[in-house]
């Protein structure tokens, strides 16, 4: 009776396997065509970055990055084509993945990276959100490394040809319909904003959080990989409008760093022309259009006298 | 070790393969170290609080049976402070101090009395009332006094219900552990489509309305009333699933290896008035406090205030129970209100329906009865969500000026979070009102029942939010 209660269930338990792992696999595959069939949406400026920019300059960074950076302005100034790469809510693991990625086919001739006054903050997110770069875990075998911190079964559950396309399935579909295409004026992967920050700033202090090893190892990395290529790299720390929310420790590892490197670091945190100015700021952290356009000037500014026309420079 | 996660999988299949490998005599052993394991995951060095515990009950099962007369209650006594101080240093020990603290401060005093820095262990009022029930059975004649250490221990620790239940009575989980279970086909198939479901209901539904409810009550000052209105009855639906996902996962667990645990919830979103919703909603606590303080004061077979005034003692109790904050004691008050208020105004309301002729309508009575019920369980539950008073407070003001509109952060999030209700109440509709008329787990075609286990793993595989936190009720 036993053996036969035993049998019965290994047969419908192996028939049950194979038909999830068919499904699986036929779900899996057409979410994975439509995927890089998108064209709109933060997954497609994701898969742009990665696999198509061919940009002379090109900016990382999180929601900082995309919203402060517009590519014309570099593009009129130096001469050369940009790309905004950055991504909101991304951070330093996340940098340094897409870099990987984009060296592979394509060496820029500068980047410049905005680093946040807490990118080193020890932040279970950074790791969830590694989640956007599943889709290319397959093709692109540099950024496995990273993606595979994420948690120590990530490669049992990448046996799945869903789990990369997990939660992805309406946004996939949005990409691939443009019902989305005029949320957001995204050019180049810049996120123009317009508004004007006119509310108080509410008094809080700055969170107190541990610093992340992997974030500090990143971001050497980050500058390691430019350094090797030959790459011109400026790094930035743009304003807050509320100050009191600034984590200054994270921001002198970062120009400490950057310093034993030899790389510029561009400490905008305090500066005084922007951060006296509400009306360029579209909310307490991030400038709208106009401190965009004045900030990427400044930057503009520091490439051209520090780098790039440094006697013996080529660009 | 959480149920949602792969280390759970793998320590699953391990130990349920190990239990039918192994010859009866020694699977106690197996499932008592395995039981150890699984608690050691969370925080090691608090097994040894629960030892402490097992070992006083212990002893004390043996003495009360022993004894006659009021011998027998002061062990019962020893053993009831032994284990409510436990729970009064771990849990309630800070909370009160602090409103002594309070309390001295209003009158010109300083608090002497100095704060502890302890973490709470995970489920100590779940397995701290399980044991007491052990005792108070043993006590009450309803249970012989177990004299086989290893198995009272595993009475207290058996790993599918350990940390948040279904809390069990020794009447119906101690003789199962001397039983021999054979491999059952049919308690195998069936402890596992719990397990499926279960974890569907977590981490399918419960993790992804979190993000949204997280979210929004971070932000309660920056957001909507309609914000907040939305989020609070979401986190209804969340607390739900999360809680009754952890019992299906528990039970099915137990299940696979042929112990019946107790029912945990049986479709309170259906509950027609707040009593019968307690009689459906964490049924294993409701019916503790039933059997063990509302009869112990009385019941309702006292006068009338009398009767009321035992409920809400319960509920305010109860409320405590889940958590050490003020919120939970109010929390628990005003559903004690709701119960004290619907009791006391049933035949008002009867008669008001027949004038009104709601009573020619069942179909409309029902949904307006299950409607109401589901709004003022949801909006009390700010209380049992936020982190003080205050801030439900505002919470509350905030959601009964119906301000602004609703936030979501994406088409993509407000799908997801659509699209699981609606699988949640689909479900759960077709079980409380066409039981056994479509059934596709227990379909008679073969085919279907193994596409509907498929598509269940391919939904977690395609909604799941695989990154989601600890289950709520860990905190208890």
């Amino acid at each position: 009776m036993r053996s036969k209660n035993v049998s019965l269930f290994l047969k419908n338990l192996l028939a049950v396997i194979l038909l999830t792992a068919a499904l699986d696999f036929i779900i899996g595959q057409t979410l994975r065509h439509f995927y890089f069939t998108q064209r709109t949406g933060l997954d497609y400026e994701t898969m742009y970055a990665m696999e198509t920019t061919k940009a002379d300059v090109l900016i990382f960074g999180s929601s900082k990055g995309s919203r402060q950076y517009p590519p014309g302005i570099f593009e009129k100034r130096l001469g050369l084509s940009c790309y905004n790469v950055s991504r909101e809510g991304y951070f330093m693991l996340y940098h340094e993945a897409l870099l990987k990625s984009i060296l592979k086919r394509h060496i820029p001739k500068v980047i410049v990276l905005d680093v946040r006054d807490n990118e080193f903050q020890s932040f279970k997110d950074n790791y969830e959100e590694l989640s956007v770069l599943l889709p290319f875990y397959k093709t692109h075998p540099e950024i496995r490394r990273i993606v595979n911190m994420r948690s120590k079964y990530e490669k049992l559950k990448l046996i799945s040809s869903i789990y990369p396309f997990n939660s992805m399935m309406f946004k996939i579909l949005a990409g691939n319909t443009d019902i989305n295409k005029d949320s957001r004026t995204i050019i180049k992967g810049y996120q123009r904003i317009d508004n004007v920050w006119n509310k108080p700033l509410k008094p809080a202090p700055a969170p107190v959080y541990n610093v992340d090893s992997n974030n500090i190892r990143s971001y050497k990395n980050f500058i390691a990989e430019c350094i090797d290529k030959n790459i011109r790299l400026i790094i930035v720390t743009t304003p807050y409008l509320n100050k009191q929310h600034l984590h200054s420790a994270d921001v002198e590892l970062a120009g400490q760093v950057a310093a034993d490197y030899n790389i510029p670091f561009l400490d905008y945190s305090h500066e005084q022309s922007l951060v006296s100015q509400p009306q360029l700021f579209a909310d307490p952290v991030h400038l709208n259009n106009t401190g965009a356009g004045i900030l990427s000037n400044m930057v503009i500014d520091s490439l051209i006298k520090n780098i790039l026309f440094q006697k013996g420079n080529k660009y | 070790m959480l149920f949602n996660s792969i280390d759970f999988l793998f320590f699953f299949i391990a130990v349920t393969l190990l239990y039918f490998a192994l010859p009866h005599k020694y699977r106690w052993f197996l499932l008592l170290t395995a039981s150890c394991y699984f608690y050691m995951a969370f925080v090691p060095i608090y097994i040894l609080i629960l030892g402490f515990t097992i070992v006083v009950d212990y002893f004390a099962g043996i003495l009360l049976e022993n004894e006659k007369g009021s011998k027998r209650k002061m062990y019962l006594v020893a053993s009831m402070v032994a284990n409510i101080g436990v729970l009064a240093i771990f849990k309630y020990y800070n909370f009160f101090n602090g409103n002594l603290t309070h309390l001295l401060h209003g009158a010109g005093y300083q608090n002497p009395v100095p704060y502890l820095s302890i973490l709470l262990p995970i489920g100590l009022s779940f397995h701290t009332f399980q044991a007491m029930s052990y005792t108070i059975e043993v006590y009450r004649g309803h249970q012989k006094a177990e004299r086989h250490f290893g198995i009272y221990a595993l009475y207290v620790m058996f790993y599918p219900q350990l940390v948040a239940g279904p809390i069990e009575r020794p009447q119906n989980l101690i003789p199962q552990l001397y039983q021999k279970h054979e491999f059952n086909y049919q308690n195998v198939k069936e402890g596992l489509t719990m397990m499926l479901w279960g974890l569907f209901k977590k981490i399918v539904i419960a993790d992804r309305l979190a993000i949204y409810v997280n979210h929004v009550y971070s932000r309660y000052d920056d957001v909507s009333g309609m914000t907040l209105l939305v989020a609070t009855i979401l986190f209804s639906f969340q607390m739900y699933c999360d809680f009754s996902g952890y019992s299906d996962i528990a039970i099915g667990a137990a299940r696979v290896m042929g112990f019946k645990l107790m029912t945990n919830f049986r479709r309170p979103i259906f509950s027609k008035s707040t009593t019968e919703f307690w009689q459906r909603w964490h049924i294993s606590l409701s019916s503790w406090f039933k059997d063990y303080l509302y009869f112990t004061l009385g019941g309702s077979r006292v006068a009338v205030p009398r009767w009321y005034l035992n409920l809400f003692i319960v509920f305010v109790i109860s409320g405590l129970w889940h958590g050490a904050n003020w919120t939970f004691i109010i929390w628990g008050a005003i559903n004690g209100f709701y119960v004290i208020f619907g009791i006391a105004t049933k035949n008002i309301r009867n008669k008001f329906n027949h004038l009104i002729r709601l009573n020619k309508l069942p179909k409309l009575h029902t949904a307006l009865q299950i409607l109401t019920v589901f709004i003022l369980v949801a909006l009390v539950r700010i209380f049992f969500r936020s982190p003080d008073v205050s801030t439900a407070i505002k919470i509350f003001k905030k959601i009964c000026s119906f301000s602004g509109k609703v936030w979501y952060s994406s088409p993509s999030m407000l799908a997801f979070i659509l699209l699981s209700i609606c699988f949640l109440l689909v479900v759960e509709w077709k079980a409380e009102f066409y039981k056994g008329k479509i059934s596709f787990f227990n379909n008679s075609n073969g085919f279907v029942r193994k596409l509907s286990y498929a598509t269940v793993i391919i939904l977690i595989l395609l909604m799941g939010v695989f990154d989601g936190g600890q289950f709520i009720y860990f905190q208890f």
